[in-house]
């Protein structure tokens, strides 16, 4: 008899020790989620965490509870607005996370358990979290949408393991709650329940209650349709699920709703195959090493760097440091219109904006100097208002957000600041209260809460007094066009340095030299000393197409810029003849002014 | 523990209480009162109220650590209660039982407060005038968020002047988020009503009764669509201004919003034949005209009326004056427009006509210009006697914010108005006793369960007015009329309505210009 080589032997040791039904699998699965999500949420969720804190803000008041009451899907949305709400700390964003990975493979590890465990178990298993995975990394996801699922596959477990036929009808009888509970999650209850028991049940059973979820679920809808709420049905069919158009649900929500539907069936079949315990063990290792390697090529695949890179310039335009946002884009160029825009924000708050605006990336021209007053860029287009000094048409689209998007910490706090500035102090009032109802914001609301009605400690306070010096001094309605609205505000407040350098940037990707100059000439009265970098780029290029001493107001342009622009000029003129490499020699030389720009973009 | 311990030191314990409660109340009796009321919110203090008002709720705006509030009648029976964090909620019945023995007289109400250190301090009481004229029982209005373009839960509601029931008659979120205003109801009738839908289920909803019918009222001769309603008291007609109105928003912090009628004409609609038509104008001059509003016989129609903008038109320039035109049921024919209150005179603007039931007397909006008076702070209340045409100011119902839209209870002794004195933004609604031009109460803002609810709430009540009954029909009603067809008015008029050319040019940009929200 041929003695077994030593390997073969340490394989069927793994392989034994990988069987199924024993504990060492599940540790295993355990072990595998823990480390695929920590090793993302910790070191790659921050952004996920703070674009979904900053979705909604989390009321401890007896209002907010009632909107979310007063319709089904309503309490489950409320309590992932809850976990939500210290979505602060990547930690704790992190461990919500994972907890809720690690309960739905606990649900379904006991419900396989419960119907007939197969050699494929493991794998059944692992399939839900590892979808839920997926789904959870995506910011569309809220966190109400994962305790769905785990209550889902909860209910489901607790209708396998009653036994005894009036427990169970008393199980199905209990739908409506679940419906209430959880919104629409509970519509594909049935579905399983259906599956379930046509493939598990026997006799008479196997027919009756399905027919009995089905009159209860009909039931029930009806009753909450037509009675008890006033939600519309594609309402009731879809909340509280994410939606990108009307019944259109993300496909990976769908996918897992389907495995859920199907696992009935996918744990009967696994239960039918009888393999040797090595085999199962085989498996089960062949299912530990693919899923980890398909959950690591997909995440390489799909992380979005340039979007977590926006998720942190915004943190950082959140909390007002904007070097941070200036370094970030200058080393690490955002490729998102809505980075550069924050770039720009930035370089205007710190009046750098025309000495600074070709360092960091442009892709996007004016329109990463002022974003549309639309829907989709609402949130982010507030700030430029509130940075040049249109403060009423800031706190208007703070308004709008908030009744459109419910109450943010973003918007209450513009909305707070704006009327604050304005003077409205019983609103601002009411918004701070607002506040101070949350667990994160009170301090902020309190540091605010003593501007009420101390006009003199706004004017002083660095911020708010620089806002009330830069409204217009005549007023004016707000026009659809952009450069319309500055040079209204320029008329009413000349000495706006803000507004000034913004219509400057905005001519400047206009490539309209002559207008700029035209303005140059206003600047030494608004307090100029020197002229912007840029500019004087722009005043040396019309200069050198036009052969024009244009009139700069009493200013002059640096000796500095005056040699750089020759450098230029002279490795243009050296590398005219070929466009490959002038481009390439230009960059080397003059990549961060506004001539390369007027030349290349 | 065993039971027949525990009674006994129960009872004891009880007994101790209510003793000690009592030597606490007639400590209270000793204490000097201090020389000033105490800060209440809303403020009730001196306020005129009816016979069948819900309890007047409201909250004590003073330091303490437990609150008496005595409430009695001129007859001396009267009720006390105990409040730890400043609420007051008077207890339903005996506040009806209160008001019922305190009818043509006064309710005094004392409060005392009791700090940490058993400091107690008295109040000089106050009192709330109880009138025998009762307010129509519901109140119906649009509750929305005071805001700008977007719109979100938008809803109709009625409440019960007499308790605190409230019940929605129409929800936004049935009709596909669709914008709802201008509900109005013939006579303050619950049976018989209107409200504009605008969107895809848009169109005029009339309720007769239990049947909602959904219309198109717009023709192709009408350049804008019926807006402000106003219904004869027989029922048979609607009067309409059609509105092309835009709005702007202001830079400056001492004004929200401007809402300016570009043009406005005046149409009738005549609700059995489905008919509508152009009411004429006979002058050369012409005019923008809007706030139809119909004498309680229906034989003279009131609007307001400015000059025609023209382009680059200042809107500060638009005033607005009241006129009127008389109406002859039987033929449906208008006389000449007649001047009524010349506002723009005195360089003001009207807007909201309203003639009380009797006939004798109109309150009218006055504002510096324009017709949107709701966005103006200046706009106050003022009433016109129609007999003598004598216009005053109504200075007790008045405050230093907004006061603008209001409308009569069908007894005529009842005025609701919205006011934004709370806190300049969200109007609330306010009730004024009119026993005559000289006897007007000190309006008093609808009393809630919870009296702090107007300081959360951020919403604005839109267009109260009182209804002599409860409306039966519900949200869903008007869903399932959305589901069908609008049906579509004739035109019955002899002429189109006419737009001034320079306007066409600036609608029908504004029409191009890409749509914010």
């Amino acid at each position: 008899m041929k003695k077994k080589r030593s390997i073969d032997i340490l394989l069927d040791k793994i392989l034994q020790a990988m069987k199924m039904a024993e504990k060492l699998p599940v540790r295993i699965s355990l072990i595998l989620i823990l480390t695929t999500s920590i090793a993302y949420f910790y070191f790659y969720g921050e952004g996920l965490f703070f674009f979904q804190e900053n979705k909604s803000l989390f009321i401890f008041s007896n209002e907010y509870i009632q909107k979310y009451l007063m319709k089904p899907g309503g309490l489950l949305e409320y309590s992932g607005n809850f976990l939500t709400q210290y979505y602060y700390s990547d930690l704790y964003g992190s461990l919500i996370n994972i907890a809720c990975l690690i309960l739905v493979f606990l649900v379904f590890l006991k419900t396989d358990r419960r119907l007939l465990a197969g050699s494929f178990s493991i794998l059944l298993i692992l399939v839900p979290p590892f979808l839920l995975f997926f789904i959870q990394i995506s910011y569309i996801h809220s966190i109400h949408n994962s305790l769905g699922y785990i209550l889902l596959a909860l209910y489901f477990y607790f209708s396998v393991v009653t036994t005894g036929r009036r427990s169970r009808f008393l199980c199905l009888a209990l739908f409506p709650v679940f419906f209430y509970l959880t919104g629409s999650f509970a519509l594909v209850y049935p579905l399983i329940y259906i599956v379930y028991s046509i493939v598990y049940k026997k006799g008479i059973n196997r027919y009756l209650e399905p027919v009995f979820m089905i009159v209860t679920t009909g039931v029930t809808f009806i009753i909450f349709k037509e009675i008890l709420f006033f939600q519309p049905a594609d309402q009731l069919l879809r909340y509280p699920l994410p939606f990108i158009e009307v019944l259109r649900i993300p496909v990976l929500y769908n996918i897992l709703f389907l495995y859920m539907i199907l696992f009935p069936v996918f744990t009967h079949v696994s239960g039918l195959i009888k393999l040797k315990a090595k085999y199962t063990g085989f498996i089960n290792l062949t299912t530990f090493i693919s899923i980890f390697a398909i959950t690591v090529i997909q995440l390489s695949k799909n992380y979005d760097h340039d979007l977590a890179n926006l998720f942190k310039i915004g943190k950082s335009v959140f909390k007002q440091d904007w070097n941070s946002i200036i370094r970030q884009h200058e080393t690490s160029p955002s490729i998102n219109s809505n980075g550069q825009y924050y770039y720009n924000l930035a370089l205007s708050e710190k009046g750098q904006l025309c000495n600074r605006l070709f360092y960091g990336r442009q892709d996007f021209g004016s329109k990463s100097l002022i974003l549309p007053r639309d829907y989709a860029h609402l949130d982010r287009a507030i700030y430029y208002y509130y940075s040049i000094g249109l403060i009423s048409e800031a706190h208007r689209l703070a308004y709008e957000s908030m009744v459109k998007n419910g109450y943010r910490p973003e918007n209450i706090k513009m909305l707070i600041k704006t009327e604050l500035i304005n003077g409205n102090y019983k609103i601002a009032s009411g918004y701070i209260n607002i506040l101070k109802k949350t667990s994160h914001y009170k301090k902020w609301a309190d540091k605010y809460e003593k501007f009420l009605n101390n006009p003199e400690l706004i004017k002083a306070d660095p911020e708010l007094g620089e806002k009330i010096r830069s409204i217009p001094d005549t007023d004016f309605f707000i026009m659809s066009g952009d450069i319309d609205n500055i040079d209204m505000i320029l008329k009413a407040n000349p000495d706006n340095k803000k507004a000034f350098e913004y219509k400057i940037a905005w001519l400047l990707f206009k490539k309209d030299t002559k207008t700029v100059l035209n303005e140059v000439r206003k600047m030494k009265a608004m307090g100029y000393m020197n002229i912007p970098r840029h500019i004087e780029e722009a005043i040396l290029l019309y200069m050198y197409f036009n052969h024009e001493l244009p009139d700069l107001g009493d200013l002059i342009v640096s000796m500095d810029t005056e040699l750089r622009f020759s450098r230029y000029i002279t490795t243009y003129l050296n590398n005219s003849e070929n466009n490959q490499i002038l481009e390439r020699e230009m960059k080397k030389i003059g990549e961060k002014t506004f001539w390369y720009y007027y030349q290349f973009k | 523990m065993k039971l027949v311990k525990i009674i006994p030191r129960l009872f004891v314990f009880v007994f101790t209480f209510c003793f000690l409660i009592g030597c606490i109340s007639d400590n209270y009796n000793n204490v000097p009162p201090l020389d000033r009321e105490p800060v209440i919110e809303p403020d009730y203090s001196g306020v005129t109220i009816p016979t069948n008002i819900a309890p007047m709720n409201f909250n004590i705006v003073e330091d303490g650590e437990l609150f008496i509030i005595r409430a009695t009648s001129s007859n001396g029976s009267g009720l006390q209660l105990k409040s730890s964090d400043g609420r007051v909620r008077f207890p339903m019945r005996a506040w009806k039982k209160l008001l019922a023995v305190s009818q043509k007289g006064k309710i005094e109400i004392e409060i005392l407060s009791e700090d940490n250190e058993g400091n107690i301090i008295k109040y000089e009481p106050f009192n709330m005038n109880v009138v025998s004229e009762p307010v129509d029982p519901y109140l119906w209005y649009r509750l929305l968020y005071p805001g700008y373009e977007s719109w979100l839960d938008l809803k109709i509601v009625q409440r019960s002047t007499e308790n605190f029931k409230e019940a929605s008659i129409f929800e936004n979120q049935l009709l596909e988020n669709n914008c709802v205003n201008c509900h109005s109801s013939q006579q303050n009738n619950p049976e018989k009503f209107l409200l504009h839908v605008r969107g895809s289920m848009g169109g005029t909803y009339f309720v007769d009764g239990k049947e909602v019918t959904r219309r198109a009222l717009q023709t192709e001769q009408m350049p804008a669509s019926a807006v402000y309603p106003a219904w004869h008291p027989s029922g048979k007609y609607v009067a309409f201004s059609s509105n092309k109105t835009v709005q702007g928003f202001h830079m400056r912090p001492e004004k929200n919003i401007e809402v300016y009628d570009l043009f406005s004409s005046m149409v009738i609609y005549d609700t059995g034949k489905n008919e509508i038509a152009a009411i004429e104008e006979s002058d050369t001059v012409k005019y923008m005209e809007t706030f139809p509003s119909w004498s309680p016989g229906g034989d003279f129609l009131y609007y307001c009326r400015a000059i025609q903008v023209e382009e680059g038109f200042d809107y500060r320039d638009v005033k607005y004056n009241l006129i009127r035109k008389s109406f002859d049921q039987n033929s449906g024919v208008f006389g000449n427009a007649e001047l009524v209150f010349n506002a723009q005179e005195i360089n003001k603007s009207v807007s909201f006509p309203v003639i009380s039931p009797d006939g004798q007397y109109l309150v009218l909006t006055l504002h510096d210009y324009g017709t949107f008076s709701i966005w103006h702070k200046e706009a106050d209340l003022y009433l016109l006697n129609l007999k003598s045409g004598k216009v005053d100011r109504m200075d007790l119902v008045n405050s230093d914010e907004t006061e603008s839209y209001h409308s009569w209870s069908s007894n005529g002794k009842w005025l609701v108005f919205s006011s934004k004195r709370g806190n300049g933004l969200a109007a609330r609604p306010y009730f004024a006793y009119f026993g005559s031009p000289e006897n007007i109460g000190k309006p008093f803002v609808l009393p809630q369960k919870d009296p702090t609810l107007y300081e959360r709430l951020e919403k604005t009540f839109n267009r109260p007015e009182f209804l002599t009954g409860k409306i039966r029909t519900g949200p869903r009603d008007f869903a399932r009329t959305s589901k069908k067809e609008a049906v579509n008015a004739s035109w019955a008029g002899e002429k189109t309505i006419i737009v001034p050319n320079e306007l066409k040019k600036q609608t029908s940009a504004e029409n191009e210009e890409k749509e914010i929200y």
